[in-house]
């Protein structure tokens, strides 16, 4: 196993990977979580979307800057794994500095239903954008670019159960997700979303299952990744981890790099993934997640994890520092809440890379604001 | 039949330096008119003058303010109320006695929080409106009182009351769904 290289606080100069060198790069917590993935020469791929809290943009766009990588020319899809904040922030942002990036989603993003929902004024605050803005936002661009003639770029990628993305002598990354089944779930859901006459107006909720998130196979030369989204475990066979199971035989080896689904919860763990998809004691990457007070990964999943791949690494804070108000206000927010911890904790920023000559060994370098997720 | 209790204590205003009970001046009235024919003990009240008898009154008595005088109580509440911090809110999960909320700074100087908050924080009117995805506003400040200008610290959340859909703005959604699906090629 490859040390970790810590280039946090050095002051270290960021170079773009070499033609035939795989990267995965995982942000995560700011305001989401997003993968930056290499596919080789040069091309990229952007799968969600994470705000970074210190600029307040997209990280990958941030990261590509330091790398002097072009995104209007080099970034070849952007994938919108599923519907839910935390990973679709930004992505309208993302998807108009890519201009010659093709645009992927989920097969469930293209029904009556969905787009019913977009459709519908989606209400906010100023400080707080509806969740449906940012996909109304990604289909005003894509609607552009089909008015301005090109409908390559202006047609989304639609993706189902192994949907292969990009192909190339370099890499190949294929669909492990939505199935079918999930698909048909995800519908269900968004009609129970639908606005109906006499009921009041209000800001849409993502739904909360994330069965129709979509899980990557990144296949190159040099190494294989499993990119697991928020993608679920679930009782019936046809989808979640169960379905992807079905995939099996399409791939090609196993993987010695995964990140680690559903930011490490237990709703997230499979235990086949890890005994079928992957290689033993594979390099394992994450990042937090918190709401109403539930912390993942919690100190059963971080064991779990750790028993599972004791290199892992975790992007960003694993507990967010509170910002301090008036006496007077904390006295009152002690009085009336029950538990209060930041949304937002410091953007992390983990990179693995590999070439062919690697062998499938990984180098992982905590670009900032990571950490090793087990103790030594 | 209604009678209304006496004028004296009831009719109150900011200037003369009592909380404002309302701004509307049917309700504030001197009501404490003689009526002919009843005498104090058949009526029940103890009247302090003797020359005079409760008035009777047709309507129903209120219990809850009117429109007006909702106006007028918020545009006075605006004036004496110091706000502290404000956030939106948005509801992000219903438990059982208490919700999950992220909130987010109005004045955009410090970071989004979640908060879980006890059902009890919230008026009976906007529980009504409690459920994932709602919207609130929520201000901590201090209520400057009249007239010697006492401070109470002060939490109010209140939640976005919004239209609700009609027929027609949903038919109209679906024809922006269809074509939006038309332009898209799918």
């Amino acid at each position: 196993m490859q040390p970790l290289a810590n280039l946090a606080g050095r002051g270290a100069r960021l170079s773009a990977p070499r033609p035939d060198e795989l990267e995965i790069s995982v942000f995560g917590p700011g305001y989401g979580e997003s993968i930056a993935v290499h596919l080789g020469d040069g091309r990229w791929m952007i799968v969600d979307s994470c705000i970074d809290n210190r600029s307040e943009r997209p990280a990958a766009l941030e990261y590509f800057g330091d790398i002097d990588v072009s995104c209007e020319d080099q970034v070849a899809i952007v994938l919108a794994t599923h519907w839910h904040d935390d990973h679709i922030r930004g992505l309208a942002e993302i998807l108009r500095a890519c201009s010659t990036a093709r645009f992927a989603c989920s097969h469930a993003f293209s029904t009556r239903e969905f787009l019913l929902l977009v459709e519908s004024p989606a209400l906010g605050t100023e400080q707080l954008p509806a969740g449906l803005r940012e996909f109304a936002e990604i289909l005003a661009i894509l609607k552009e670019r089909r008015a301005a003639g090109n409908l390559l770029l202006g047609t989304p990628e639609l993706v189902n159960q192994k949907t292969v993305l990009d192909q190339s002598a370099r890499c190949e990354v294929m669909s492990l997700s939505p199935s079918s089944a999930t698909v048909m779930e995800a519908v269900q859901a968004f009609a129970t979303l639908l606005p109906e006459p006499s009921q009041p107006m209000k800001c849409v909720p993502s739904p909360k299952a994330n069965e129709g998130s979509v899980a990557l196979w990144v296949c190159g030369a040099s190494g294989v990744a499993l990119l697991g989204a928020d993608l679920e475990r679930n009782s019936k066979d046809d989808r979640g981890w169960g379905a992807v199971l079905g995939c099996a035989p399409l791939m090609k080896g196993r993987a010695s790099l995964v990140k680690v689904p559903h930011h490490g919860s237990s709703t997230g763990h499979d235990q086949r993934m890890w005994d079928e998809l992957l290689v033993s004691q594979p390099h394992a990457m994450l990042t937090p997640w918190e709401l109403g007070g539930r912390h993942v990964p919690d100190a059963a999943d971080r064991d779990r994890i750790c028993a599972l791949a004791p290199a892992a690494v975790i992007a960003g804070d694993t507990v967010a520092k509170l910002d301090r108000y008036q006496p007077a206000v904390e006295r009152t927010l002690r009085e009336a809440t029950i538990s209060r911890q930041a949304a937002i904790g410091r953007t992390g920023h983990i990179r693995a890379r590999c070439t062919p000559s690697d062998k499938g060994q990984w180098r992982v370098d905590l670009i900032h604001n990571s950490q090793r997720l087990c103790a030594a | 039949m209604a009678f209304a209790a006496p004028a004296k204590g009831l009719r109150a205003d900011a200037s003369a330096g009592n909380e404002l009970v309302s701004a509307n001046p049917e309700f504030t009235r001197d009501r404490w008119d003689p009526v002919p024919g009843y005498a104090d003990d058949e009526l029940g009240v103890s009247n302090p003058q003797h020359n005079l008898a409760p008035v009777e009154i047709k309507e129903p008595i209120r219990l809850l303010p009117t429109a007006r005088e909702l106006e007028v109580r918020r545009k006075l509440e605006k004036e004496t109320l110091i706000a502290l911090q404000k956030w939106d809110g948005v509801v992000l999960d219903v438990r059982e006695t208490s919700f999950v909320a992220r909130l987010v700074d109005v004045s955009g100087n410090h970071s989004d929080e979640e908060v879980e908050l006890e059902k009890d924080e919230l008026s009976p009117f906007d529980l009504e409106l409690l459920e994932p995805g709602a919207i609130f506003y929520w201000t901590i400040g201090y209520r400057q009182l009249l007239p010697m200008g006492e401070r109470v610290r002060e939490s109010r959340i209140r939640f976005q009351r919004l239209p609700a859909w009609s027929a027609s703005e949903i038919a109209a959604a679906r024809e922006r769904a269809d074509a939006a699906a038309r332009e898209l090629g799918w």
